[in-house]
């Protein structure tokens, strides 16, 4: 299944056996089915649930706050998340605070999708990988799947089982992708498990070539760079022999380290992998982390890789410049080496 | 032969689409088309299109129907002339299973480098290896090959040993590691020994090792004398457990014997005892006295003057300063180094890379730089 | 429509006799943060909100004790609030401008509260209840484009969200006169939203207009926009207030207040005011003495 074949069954099935779930963002209904094909087909089903909306992110989001709080179970789709900006207020000064801020009286069961990442020359704008300005956020939970998971189950799942914001950040690049969850992938040699879970909605994944072996570097990521890492991974191991296993994460705040850490303690130190700028990213935050709490099992120090502290270019060779790719990922693995 | 033909490639389809699945095939191989022509019709998650020619030619198709198909991939080939065509699909052919070919066995560049030089076909894995192929891999075939070829069979050995003067020796301790086979090499390093056999206690290490018998201690002590077999060597790492194994081959009347590495340099005026291991490399220097079953590993130097407890192992790297008193029982970690004149009680652990300055009493372990006590040693003395 | 002056009296000198207690306490340093007090507006909160049932939602904003005293009529809960106590509203989580009880939201974001008044509207019609959702704006609010985004989005639903815009004729410090181009009442009108506006602090005329939008709401379930031009006696929150003094005075002169006077006895004033501020007195010492639970 393809993961937004995945995204879009979840959908269906979730308006389907609740009349409370409904759809709300732009350019939504068929025959357009939504920028990225993700509701197609939902609007001739369920018209009542789906709601095409005018493009006004922020009141289309804090529209979807007041119905969650009035007990309807919105999802709004953000339909470049490069948009989250202009709904920043919503996520951080309403959705995120009621429950706390009225003393735990009202719950804001909201998702809000929205697509990230680059690769496909859409430029400065609509590229980018903004999910970690909301690490600082408190009462947020983001959710990037990758491929390595199925999106559409941890889709239902925050949209069930939450009672407060969830932020559910899907790479467009993974749209159009098989997803991959079998217990042995690529032919057999790359085996794929899910790690203990500490929290039910969080699904950590760790793939490994050799499950029994410890490995000399573990990349930590999630999402979109999933998959380089893994082919990143495959070169390291043909071409010299250097062991990597990866843990990719499904949930990415809070973070879910303890899910991990006797991963990162078998490694002899971490490569943290993201797609948002490095500068302030997620993986800063997750190697402060890693340092406060297994120091010592560290044999070198913890690198990270992120994209260049620059704007995404439009062209598509620039692009590649600018966001990780496995040469720099090899790259990387190497040097921590040397 | 690139002249005679054009390929056909799928290109982006849609927003999401990577693959695409052939619903029709409308053209034939070997049938003509012209420019624009519809070949063959495709079907995405989201729509159904036609691919059409982008030249004159014949065509040869390399899909069926429903077979699905990337984005980028050549689908089919348009060849020129006819009399081009059974030349250009053979050879297409033979290049895909070429490619195809060196796909199906997946080998890191280190192995298939090693294999190379040492001339190792990789069929000889294709029988029981599923997966990865890496050095270690290379590695484990080139022993078991080197062993078998130097190495006779059980009663080849007997029979030389009926006519020679060679010495049959039993290692006490199997290890598929590289442990067994220092032993064994330095054992052959000597012209009057030959490995004969092993013995060990734990059952699902019974069969072969690097071509050699796994016996019981039973088994062993049944065909010893048809073997022909009084000589021996304790290999067991644990000091205690040796000592004891030592013991009881010495109450059935066998001798242990040392072994000693032709690199290793020890100074006329050292004290041996006896079921010794001094491997590659060691030093031991003048008046040292060296007691029963120690192990003296790679590289480990002893100055001078040195008393070294039975059973004590002394690991790869170590220093050991003039006139000091190791106890029994003890270990002296990797790369770990010994002031001089200093005493350490029986069953002493000093840990890799300690620096040890000072005097400690029986059973402490010993740790850093400068070496203090982290806690008591799980060495069981003997009584 | 039959007006009850004893119950709008009654609630709006609790809301006068409370806002001007908390500025007095505030320089006694017995209060931390901040504060915006509703004296001088207080005839419409009472006016709209006494129409409303307890299932209906009232959504307000940073200057929001008014419509809070007027929706749930519990000043101990509010008062324990804002001074921090565990019995607070939401226990002293919020405090002056972060309410919630029942049916009752308060939220000191500009412009964010209007979305989220939408999307309860929705939330009723879509759900078919006869409950209406009543959002206090100001003319500061007017700058924010959300309120354009929720405007346009609750005519295209039409759904039952009334938009009380008070004009209090400051934004914080700013006059509206630099603050607003053209019409206030033209930009609800331009989204096609049935609209009225009024001057007045007169709760003689207030009462039963908003009776009458109610009522209407309730029929057919659309959105409404009431613009009510009245003034805040004082300062935006405090030590914030460089107004005109002679513009203070002139509308000194037109408090809510005082228009009861026409309709009640100062005999019945008085016993109003006395009963009330007797038992803010009480509410004031339980809640100075009540001690701070840490969870």
């Amino acid at each position: 299944m393809l993961y937004v074949e995945s995204i879009n069954n979840a959908l269906y099935n979730l308006m389907d056996l609740d009349s409370d779930v409904v759809l709300v963002g732009e350019d939504l209904h068929d025959p357009y089915g939504g920028a990225f094909k993700v509701s197609k087909g939902l609007s001739t089903s369920f018209p009542n649930q789906v709601i095409s909306t005018p493009i006004s992110e922020q009141a289309i989001v804090g529209a979807c706050v007041g119905m969650a709080m009035r007990g309807m179970k919105p999802i709004v789709e953000i339909m470049f998340g490069d948009f989250i900006t202009l709904c920043v207020d919503q996520i951080v000064n309403h959705a995120t605070k009621y429950h706390w801020m009225y003393n735990e009286q009202v719950n804001v069961p909201l998702v809000i999708r929205a697509p990230m990442g680059g690769g496909r020359g859409y430029g400065p704008t609509h590229s980018q990988s903004l999910e970690s300005m909301f690490m600082p956020v408190s009462g947020l939970k983001i959710c990037a799947p990758s491929i390595f998971h199925d999106p559409g189950s941890l889709l239902s799942e925050c949209v069930i089982n939450e009672n407060h914001p969830v932020l559910f950040i899907e790479n467009k690049l993974s749209y159009p992708k098989k997803i991959q969850i079998e217990e042995k992938l690529n032919g057999g040699n790359i085996h794929r498990k899910v790690l203990e879970k500490k929290n039910n909605s969080s699904e950590t994944i760790l793939l490994s070539l050799y499950p029994d072996e410890n490995p000399e570097i573990v990349i930590i990521t999630y999402g979109g760079m999933a998959e380089t890492a893994l082919n990143a991974a495959l070169d390291l191991f043909f071409e010299d022999e250097i062991l990597v296993n990866i843990i990719i994460l499904s949930v990415i705040r809070p973070i879910p380290i303890k899910e991990f850490l006797s991963e990162i303690k078998r490694a002899e130190s971490c490569l943290i992998l993201e797609e948002g700028n490095k500068l302030g990213g997620w993986g800063g935050e997750l190697a402060s982390q890693i340092y406060e709490t297994c120091f010592n099992s560290l044999v070198m120090p913890i690198q990270r890789l992120g994209s260049d502290d620059s704007p995404i270019p439009s062209s598509i060779y620039l692009e590649k410049n600018v966001i990780p790719s496995k040469e720099k990922i090899v790259k990387t693995v190497k040097s921590m080496r040397s | 032969m690139k002249n005679s033909y054009t390929e056909i490639t799928v290109s982006s389809l849609g927003v999401n689409d990577e693959n695409a699945i052939i619903t029709d095939l409308i053209k034939k191989d070997g049938d003509y088309v012209q420019k624009g022509e519809e070949l063959l019709s495709v079907e995405t998650t989201k729509s159904c299109f036609e691919i059409e020619s982008s030249s004159d030619g014949y065509v040869f198709n390399l899909f069926k129907i429903n077979d699905e198909i990337n984005v980028g991939q050549t689908i089919c080939l348009i060849i020129y002339e006819k009399s081009d065509f059974e030349k250009v699909t053979n050879e297409y052919l033979k290049e895909i299973k070429k490619t195809n070919k060196t796909n199906e066995f997946k080998i890191t560049k280190k192995a298939r480098i090693k294999a190379e030089k040492n001339k190792i076909s990789l069929n000889e894995f294709k029988e029981n290896f599923n997966g990865i192929i890496r050095e270690k891999d290379i590695d484990i075939l080139l022993q078991k090959n080197n062993l078998e070829k130097n190495y006779l069979s059980e009663k080849k050995i007997r029979d030389i040993a009926k006519v020679s003067v060679v010495k049959n020796i039993m290692i006490y301790g199997a290890v598929t590691s590289g442990a067994s086979l220092v032993d064994i090499e330095i054992i052959n390093s000597n012209p009057n020994y030959r490995v004969s056999c092993f013995v060990d206690d734990d059952t699902s290490k019974h069969g072969k090792l690097f071509g050699l018998p796994v016996l019981s201690w039973k088994e062993f002590y049944n065909k010893k004398n048809i073997l022909d077999i009084q000589d021996f060597f304790v290999s067991i790492g644990n000091g205690v457990a040796r000592s004891k194994k030592v013991s009881i081959c010495k109450k059935n009347g066998m001798s242990p014997i040392n072994l000693i590495h032709p690199s290793a340099e020890i100074s006329e005026s050292v004290t041996l005892g006896e079921n010794l291991l001094v491997k590659r490399g060691a030093i031991i220097g003048p008046n040292s006295f060296i007691g029963d079953g120690v192990f003296i590993d790679n590289g480990a130097v002893v100055s001078h003057d040195c008393k070294i407890g039975v059973y004590t192992h002394v690991a790869p790297g170590s220093s050991l300063g003039g006139n000091i008193d190791i106890g029994d029982f003890s270990i002296i970690g990797v790369g770990a180094s010994i002031a001089s004149d200093l005493t350490l009680g029986n069953g002493t652990i000093i840990t890799t890379g300690t620096a040890v300055v000072n005097n400690f009493e029986k059973l402490n372990v010993v740790q850093g730089n400068p070496g203090h006590r982290i806690g008591k040693s799980n060495i069981n003395l003997p009584k | 429509m039959e007006i009850p002056y004893r119950e709008l009296y009654k609630k709006a000198i609790l809301i006068r006799f409370f806002e001007n207690r908390l500025l007095e306490l505030f320089s006694e340093g017995k209060l931390f943060g901040t504060t915006h007090t509703y004296v001088g507006q207080e005839a419409v909160a009472i006016s709209s909100i006494s129409h409303l049932k307890k299932e209906d939602v009232v959504f307000s904003n940073h200057r929001c004790h008014g419509h809070y005293l007027a929706k749930e009529n519990d000043p101990k809960s509010l008062l324990a609030e804002i001074m921090g106590k565990n019995s607070g509203a939401c226990g002293g989580r919020g405090g002056s401008q972060h309410i919630s009880r029942n049916n009752f939201f308060s939220n000191g974001i500009q412009g964010g509260i209007l979305p989220n008044a939408l999307g309860m509207a929705f939330a009723e019609k879509f759900r078919r209840s006869p409950n209406i959702v009543v959002v206090f704006i100001g003319d500061g609010t007017l700058g924010e484009g959300s309120t354009y985004e929720s405007m346009n989005l609750a005519s295209l639903w039409k759904v039952p969200l009334l938009i009380v815009l008070e004009n209090n004729q400051y934004a914080q410090t700013t006059s509206v006169n630099d603050n607003l181009a053209g019409e206030i009442i033209d930009r609800a009108k331009s989204f096609g939203i049935k609209s009225n506006e009024v001057k007045t602090n007169d709760v003689s005329e207030l009462y039963p207009l908003f009776g009458r939008i109610i009522n209407n709401m309730r029929q057919d379930g659309e959105p409404f926009f009431q613009l009510v031009n009245t003034y805040r006696i004082n300062a935006h929150s405090k030590g914030d207030d460089f107004r005109d003094k002679k513009e203070i005075d002139f509308w000194k002169k037109k408090d809510p207040l005082i228009y009861f006077k026409n309709f009640l006895s100062e005999q019945e004033i008085n016993k109003i005011s006395k009963d009330v501020m007797k038992n803010l007195k009480e509410i004031e010492k339980e809640t100075k003495d009540t001690q701070i639970k840490f969870k």
